[in-house]
């Protein structure tokens, strides 16, 4: 057996849990039949089915991650990581072993809901719904764990901002899943559904290749993400491959091809913005980056390479034939979806890349907040101080879009006004000379024969 | 067993190890000395592979380290100087899942966790929590879950931190024994006494650079005249100055001689002869008996530790100089 995995069960499934689990469950049925006198089962049937979700997604979610937060705040993570175990067998250990607590109360109420739903006579509903959710909770939990992997730096415990972080997004995954169960069951029952890449599904199985395609998704993050931890070499082949993935499973619910376009376009720039937050020892990453470009180690250049400008070129990717399809340029009038799709591109690289600058301070402050800040100072201050004079643009050039003065004014004007392409390029310009300076700030001064960022 | 080449490794605006380039033999037990912040800790994480680095690349017992860390991890055991224990589960838990987390079968970790038990003492706490041990009990556990899979090679990292008396001798007793077994040890430590006891080689680092490496037993430094490569230095001390000095050494090689305690008149002579020739050794002790040599004192040379990283620490830093110099 995994041992890994065997270490999780002995500390989560202790024989007084065992035991305490199915009696709470217990005194809560029997509450439910006490307070419910007249249709017990229909409530016992929901309330189990909310426990399910509630327990697999929440309670799972939570202790799936301090799987892994645990070995950080009890100093183990290097021994695991000097373990044999390889990254998948580490990953499943952990994905079953954390949660296994939470998913024997899951499967004891799943039992509860199967029961209530054979009596009540709607066993394949209750069989779907529970499917689904189970499928969803896992695939949740993959996503989650993947993300604390890539965001995870060794050196630093999880401190009590994780913690915080963890219980509000505990919370609203509460919200989210309670909901999500309880009109799930309504949602299987009408004749909704949809078409996906042309094909017109019921919503159970929409809803079925999602979940599915989201376990497989999530598993494949969670394994590439322990790869990375556990030092084992990796190129970024699985990110492009998920990220890829995961457009053409949203995308195809979108009917038009401009739409599709702009959609997966709009998701990578999402992903690209996820990507870049968290990513952890960003310093030592650009820096060991950069050394193997300028060397030519090009393997070691792939295995350093960041997730978020893989996310951001696939975005562009999508973009240029979108681009010529539509025939819009720069020059073209406004109504052309070309240059904004363009600019909105270049508007997530300034933000990834002043996330970037500020990663690359020796400070303990955080770069997200600062960015946040800036980001702020930029869009929302500046253009509101500039707004009157009709340079806004200059400062957040997705203005240009929306200033009707700026089009009147200049009849031969650019579809973002010129003011807001000249903006843009003011900014990264400023932004390269900035992020040159970090990097010949984080390069050591005895590095200077053979680095070109060495003062 | 252990190669490095290469390894340069920054942190922001720092750089910790600057092209470090080192072999360690098997079955040697290298203390690894210097300053704070020199380097050691990150030479020993990049060894391991926990640590990547800028360039270079390390390996052990043959298998790249960078490339395959998981294979590479059967073959060696290391501890941290910030180690922790799973503190819910029992010392047997404990040894049972580093074990079996390095491939071990059940039935086969299950006989180590026992055997492991028995050579570091620690029997008798196999049933308690980990919690409730004390720091020595503590160290014991890590250094059982380091070296359960007999590793070829054990890293450790400032192991005698915190550690009583009783527990650093008991320590130095099992590094002794792991060494006997043909383990090949690193030890890390601030702590020169002790690693004089049981360490054959030195590995000093400074600024990031090796200012020495060798074997203990030169007389690096005695007169200005050192061991030559595979030769071994035998120190004699004599009653009396020798009657015939060329008959009395003919066929062996006269390193340094000089006057013994002052207000004696012994002498203290250093002679070199081929490495592990155990005859040699035993003819040259009577070829000095049969010349009428009074032998006060009859034993392999050795250099403390802490003179040799007296020495290490005014010697000028040139990594090539010394790697070629030492290691032939």
């Amino acid at each position: 057996m995994n041992p890994e995995f065997r270490r999780q069960l002995s500390l989560e499934l202790s024989p007084a849990r065992v035991v305490l689990m199915p009696a709470i469950l217990l005194m809560l049925a029997i509450c439910v039949f006490v307070i419910e006198g007249k249709q017990p089962l229909v409530y016992l049937h929901k309330g189990a089915m909310t426990l399910v979700g509630l327990l697999a997604a929440c309670v799972g979610t939570f202790t799936a991650l301090s799987s892994i937060n645990d070995e950080l705040n009890e100093r183990t993570w290097d021994q695991q990581r000097m373990s044999a175990m390889g990254p998948w067998r580490m990953a499943w250990g952990k994905l079953l072993g954390g949660p296994s607590y939470a998913w024997y109360g899951a499967l004891l109420c799943t039992a509860a809901a199967l029961l209530c739903g054979f009596w009540l006579g709607e066993l394949a509903e209750t069989v779907l719904v529970l499917v689904l959710t189970i499928v969803g909770a896992c695939a949740l939990h993959c996503a989650m764990m993947a993300s604390r992997l890539y965001s995870m730096d060794p050196n630093k415990p999880a401190t009590s901002r994780n913690v915080w972080v963890l219980v509000v997004l505990v919370f609203l995954l509460l919200q989210l899943v309670s909901s999500l169960v309880v009109g799930l069951d309504s949602l299987l029952g009408g004749d909704g559904g949809g078409a996906w890449w042309g094909l017109h599904l019921g919503s159970g199985a929409l809803l079925l290749i999602f979940a599915a395609a989201s376990l497989l998704l999530g598993l494949l993050a969670l394994w590439r993400a322990m790869s990375m931890q556990l030092s084992v070499p990796t190129t970024p082949w699985a990110w492009a491959l998920g990220n890829a993935a995961g457009c053409l499973l949203l995308v195809g619910l979108v009917p038009s091809g401009t739409g599709r376009a702009l959609t997966g376009m709009l998701l990578l720039a999402l992903v690209t913005y996820y990507a870049a937050a968290l990513e952890s020892q960003v310093a030592q990453r650009w820096r060991a980056l950069l050394y193997s470009a300028q060397h030519g180690q090009w393997r070691r250049f792939w295995q350093n390479m960041p997730l978020w400008p893989i996310s951001w070129c696939m975005a562009f990717a999508v973009l240029l034939p979108a681009y010529l399809l539509w025939n819009a340029d720069p020059l073209s009038n406004r109504s052309q979806l070309g240059p904004l799709a363009f600019m909105v591109l270049l508007h997530v690289l300034r933000d990834c890349g002043i996330y970037l600058v500020f990663s690359l301070r020796k400070s303990s402050r955080s770069p997200l907040g600062m960015t946040l800040l800036v980001v702020f100072v930029l869009s929302a201050l500046l253009p509101a101080m500039f707004w009157s004079l009709g340079l806004a643009p200059l400062f957040e050039p997705l203005f240009g879009a929306f200033d009707p003065r700026l089009s009147s004014n200049f009849q031969h004007a650019p579809a973002l006004g010129w003011l807001a392409w000249s903006g843009m390029l003011v900014q990264l310009a400023v932004l390269a000379v900035a992020l040159v300076w970090r990097l010949k700030a984080i390069t050591p001064r005895s590095a200077a024969k053979d680095d070109i960022f060495a003062l | 067993m252990i190669e490095v080449q290469d390894l340069i490794v920054d942190y922001p605006g720092h750089r910790a190890l600057r092209g470090v380039s080192l072999q360690i033999e098997a079955g040697t037990v290298t203390a690894l000395v210097g300053p704070n912040g020199a380097g050691k800790s990150t030479l020993l994480r990049c060894i391991t592979g926990l640590e990547a680095p800028l360039s270079g690349s390390t390996r052990v017992a043959g298998i790249d380290v960078q490339q395959a860390p998981r294979r590479a991890h059967q073959c060696m055991g290391y501890l941290s100087d910030f180690f922790g224990l799973y503190e819910t589960l029992s010392v047997a838990q404990c040894l049972q899942y580093a074990a079996e987390s390095q491939g071990l079968s059940r039935q086969a970790a299950t006989a180590r966790v026992h055997a492991v038990a028995e050579q570091l003492a620690l029997t008798a706490k196999l049933g308690h929590a980990t919690r409730n041990l004390s720091r020595g009990q503590r160290q014991r556990v890590a250094i059982g879950q380091a070296i359960i899979h007999e590793p070829q090679v054990l890293l450790l990292d400032e192991p005698a931190s915190g550690l009583d008396p009783e527990a650093r001798s008991s320590l130095s007793t099992l590094f002794r024994q792991l060494q006997a077994q043909g383990m090949t040890l690193v030890v890390s430590s601030h702590i020169l006494s002790e690693l004089d006891e049981y360490c054959s080689h030195i590995l000093s680092i400074r600024e990031g650079r090796i200012t020495s490496h060798g074997p203990l037993n030169a007389v690096a430094g005695a007169g200005g005249i050192g061991a030559l490569p595979s030769e071994l230095v035998m120190q004699l001390e004599l009653a009396a100055p020798l009657a015939q000095p060329e008959l009395a050494l003919a066929g062996y090689r006269l390193v340094d001689m000089r006057a013994g305690r002052e207000g004696s008149a012994s002498h203290i002579l250093w002679i070199g002869m081929p490495a592990h020739d155990t005859a040699a050794r035993v003819q040259l002790l009577q070829q000095l008996v049969a010349h009428g040599a009074q032998v006060l004192g009859y034993q392999e040379a050795r250099t403390s530790l802490q003179e040799r990283y007296q020495q290490s620490l005014e010697a000028p830093v040139d990594p090539q100089a010394l790697f070629a110099k030492e290691w032939p």
